[in-house]
């Protein structure tokens, strides 16, 4: 449905705050349908550059386009209309609301009626409705959490909120979905199923690109790796490239690779 | 769930036909406060829209009601029909709510309550006063027929304002059903994840405030025709607003039911302070109180939640509520036995692939050990 790409790519990124360098120059291309991984230590500027990115927190130098687009200066919403998505580190779900309705929001730029249609009931908006119930119905059997619609998204394990961010932004029909550390709370079986659920539904539909602690992960599913430290790249190529490269290993990794 | 839907129907036809056959079991003096009950209505659910659903506050709702009764008591004085005062006066309050929202609600926080605030001033102190708002002094208010319908007894006039809030009470809870609904709850949970996923919070925060200011005005109407007089500007002021405020509050913010309940509590409350020599202001206070410590969406939630555990009790727990995405095999849904033993793991040993260390500060994990 979605005819755009999902081609990202930004030039030079710099971010400051009052001073400080949170992105110094950062380059970086996903291209579409890569599920591209972008890694670093705390405070590297990872959080920093979705943001710039996605035009929460507009960068102060640099580019963004998407699909060819000059989006650098557009609003969020305005980037989420044009096919970006994005998830935060922080789990942002609509807690007081249901699975359901919070999958439905993600509809919400799909949606076939107007407020009025709403208020009303017309036979236009019970349609919406409907489709937008049957839309998510898919996508959550995809993402697992079929049987936890009618749950109050709030009630639900912190892992499962994860997911839930997740299928929400899936149902938006992203372009590029930028994922922030969507395995941080969860379990081991947990994030272990998550990447294989990521690797079925992505099935090159869109492009994604992962911010994520949990190395295994990133290295399991990612065509390619971006390694960011203080602010700068400091290393990019396929996991297995990354797994050898010596500064990466010293400025992030540690013993971690060994276990992967 | 299919048997609170069913209690949720019958409670809903039950309010219903009460509502309706109030005026006809209660003497006539009794109807004033139904319909006074149905004005309050009308504005704590211009407030569920506004602060309920979306989260902005406003501390001048008052205003928009006295701005119903001086344009509603212009309009009927002109001669225009009673439906056709209700959609102008509606019309107008949007109108202005629209002056006030633009700027304010394009910005985070609480910038909504400060101006609301201050137009709430600026109304009672300075606009109220105008006399081509408010005429010369207290106006009469005429008593015209609503469709063919005579208001000039309290009672047809309860039945015409109950059909009116009825008609509302539908257009706003399918508006809860619809996109725009969940559009304003998102808002009020988390904006960001509203942005994020396309959504243009400025104009569904200003419309949410123009569909409340609409329903405050067009009460303002009702309290105009039932009074027969225009009030003083005083009435209309910020405590007026505060008090109007703690109807949804008191009755449940989120649910337009808590309306209902609220503005009816608080309508029949006055008679009975008045006779028990107690200022309704002293009540409201404590109610309110009482609200807040008891963390339930005010009287209706707390009914919500009853109805909840009884259908827990009766059917058993939704299993649900507490799921993983994760297929059952793999997860502690069926109990920590499921999951087989745990890895033993030393400090020395090799961390499993994938594996997190957690650490309990002050258990006998970390007391008794090497550390």
């Amino acid at each position: 449905m979605n005819q755009r790409a999902g081609h990202l790519v930004a030039n030079h990124l710099v971010t400051r705050f009052a001073g400080v360098v949170a992105l110094g120059g950062v380059d970086l291309e996903v291209r579409p349908g890569e599920i591209v991984g972008l890694i670093g230590p705390n405070g590297a500027g990872k959080t920093t550059a979705f943001n710039a990115l996605t035009g929460f927190i507009p960068p102060n130098e640099g580019t963004v386009l998407l699909d060819g687009e000059d989006v650098t200066r557009l609003s969020p919403a305005a980037r989420a209309q044009r096919g970006m998505v994005r998830t935060f580190q922080q789990v942002m779900l609509f807690k007081q609301l249901s699975v359901r309705e919070n999958l439905l929001l993600g509809r919400h730029l799909h949606y076939g009626a107007n407020p009025v249609q709403g208020a009303l009931r017309t036979r236009r908006a019970r349609a919406a409705e409907r489709a937008a119930a049957e839309q998510i119905e898919g996508i959550a059997h995809r993402c697992g959490i079929a049987g936890l619609l009618d749950a109050p998204a709030g009630d639900l394990p912190y892992g499962t909120q994860r997911m839930v961010e997740v299928a929400r932004a899936l149902a938006a029909e992203p372009s590029v979905v930028l994922l922030d550390e969507p395995g941080a709370g969860m379990d081991p079986a947990e994030s272990d199923y998550f990447g294989d659920l990521l690797l079925q539904i992505h099935d090159g539909a869109h492009s994604v690109l992962l911010i994520e602690h949990d190395v295994p992960l990133v290295l399991r599913v990612c065509d390619r790796i971006y390694v960011l430290n203080f602010g700068r790249l400091i290393a990019h190529g396929t996991p297995d490239e990354i797994r050898a490269n010596d500064a990466v290993r010293d400025a992030y990794f540690g013993s971690a690779l060994e276990v992967a | 769930m299919g048997g609170i839907t069913n209690t949720r129907r019958l409670a809903l036809v039950a309010a219903g036909l009460a509502a309706a056959a109030y005026p006809f079991l209660t003497s006539p003096g009794k109807h004033f406060y139904g319909v006074l009950a149905i004005v309050y209505s009308l504005v704590a659910l211009s407030l569920v829209v506004l602060t309920g659903w979306t989260g902005q506050i406003s501390l001048g709702h008052a205003a928009f009601l006295g701005l119903g009764v001086y344009t509603g008591q212009r309009f009927l004085a002109g001669g225009v029909p009673f439906p056709l005062v209700l959609l102008a006066v509606a019309a107008v309050s949007a109108t202005v709510s629209l002056v006030l929202a633009v700027p304010s609600l394009r910005l985070k926080g609480v910038y909504l309550a400060i101006v609301t605030l201050a137009f709430g001033a600026a109304c009672e102190r300075y606009i109220f006063t105008f006399s081509f708002l408010r005429g010369d002094g207290a106006e009469t208010v005429a008593r015209p027929s609503f469709l063919g319908i005579a208001t000039t007894s309290d009672r047809n006039l309860y039945l015409v304002a109950l059909a009116v809030l009825a008609l509302a009470l539908v257009l706003v809870v399918n508006l809860r059903r619809s996109d725009m609904g969940r559009v304003l709850l998102a808002i009020r949970d988390a904006e960001d994840a509203a942005v994020a996923l396309g959504v243009n919070i400025a104009r569904y925060k200003v419309a949410a405030f123009a569909l409340s200011a609409a329903l405050a005005g067009m009460a303002g109407v009702f309290y105009a025709v039932l009074f027969q007089a225009t009030p003083a500007p005083s009435q209309f002021g910020v405590l007026a607003s505060l008090f109007l405020l703690a109807l949804p509050v008191v009755g449940g913010l989120g649910h337009p039911a808590g309306a209902v309940v609220g503005g009816t509590l608080f309508a029949f409350a006055q008679p009975v302070t008045n006779a028990f020599g107690v200022r309704l202001f002293l009540v409201t206070g404590l109610l309110v109180m009482l609200v807040v410590l008891s963390r339930s969406d005010g009287i209706s939630g707390m009914a919500r939640r009853l109805a909840q555990s009884f259908a827990d009790a009766v059917h058993g727990e939704a299993a649900a509520r507490y799921g993983s995405f994760v297929p059952d095999a793999d997860t502690e849904a069926d109990g920590p036995s499921a999951t087989g033993p745990r890895p033993r793991v030393t400090l020395d040993s090799p961390l499993p692939a994938g594996a997190r260390l957690r650490l309990r500060v002050g258990s006998a994990a970390t007391t008794g050990g090497a550390l």
